[in-house]
């Protein structure tokens, strides 16, 4: 039950933190694409990433928590719905090729995204273990 | 305009619940390496976000706690991208292109479907 809580507050904010970016006038330009949701759903991918990559490994935290940050906040904050609705609507407006190229270009930024998570926790984490070896001699 | 952000919250709230519930049911009783889980609720979002946006909602208020809130929320970019990359690390690189592009190719036929379900219901 209280996973639910956590996940639940995690998602309200999440949402409502993708709304608040998304009408950010900053990121609109004057073309068919929307950047934006490019921008929100690779972001939260790089998030992601590095967050379980410490959660899972040098920080000892609840899962509970662990949870309503990544399924809870990151999950709310990213969406696939939205990328779906972006390309269909550059689909028919007849933008077939940039209708791809904003599914395909958001998959290639996304796994580097994720990638760049991964290993900036990685890094980290051998950071904090080679501290502790040179504190221990 | 608070009212607006709340709105989008409390959708948000219910579709990230429905994620995480819907997501545990479904790969408890789903084994195999590709996230079946994820990717229903990723399709399915699309669908349902289809029918939303065809239907032209006259309260824009409902458009927020369905779409932007609710199906925004449900459905994840993240965590999908996430268990791409670990399908591809774990050396199971065909199942994670398969899961990558298929998600894309069924989410977009799901959107257009549901866009055309409606059009044609009219």
């Amino acid at each position: 039950m209280r996973r639910y809580i956590y996940i639940g507050i995690g998602a309200f904010l999440g949402a409502i933190a993708r709304y608040v970016l998304k009408n950010w006038q900053f990121l609109h330009v004057n073309s068919p694409l929307r950047p934006e949701t490019i921008i929100i759903n690779i972001t939260g991918c790089f998030i992601l990433a590095f967050f379980l990559g410490l959660a899972f490994d040098i920080w000892e935290l609840d899962p509970d928590l662990r949870l309503g940050t990544a399924t809870g906040f990151i999950g709310a904050f990213t969406t696939f719905s939205t990328l779906c609705r972006d390309s269909a609507d550059l689909l028919l407006s007849g933008y077939i090729f940039l209708s791809a190229v904003n599914l395909l270009l958001s998959v290639a930024a996304g796994l580097t995204a994720v990638y760049l998570g991964d290993i900036s926790a990685k890094k980290i984490i051998a950071l904090k273990e080679q501290l502790e070896d040179s504190s221990k001699n | 305009m608070v009212m607006k952000y709340f709105i989008v919250g409390v959708g948000g709230m219910l579709g990230g619940i429905t994620r995480y519930a819907l997501g545990k049911w479904i790969s408890e009783r789903c084994t195999g390496i590709i996230p079946i889980g994820t990717l229903l609720i990723n399709i399915s979002g699309a669908f349902l976000l289809g029918i939303v946006s065809s239907m032209y909602l006259s309260k824009e208020n409902l458009y927020l706690l369905l779409a932007e809130g609710y199906l925004g929320a449900y459905t994840t970019f993240s965590t999908f991208m996430y268990e791409g990359y670990n399908l591809y690390r774990e050396d199971e690189r065909k199942s994670a292109v398969i899961y990558i592009l298929g998600t894309l190719l069924l989410g977009m036929i799901g959107f257009i479907t549901g866009g055309l379900l409606v059009y044609l219901l009219k």
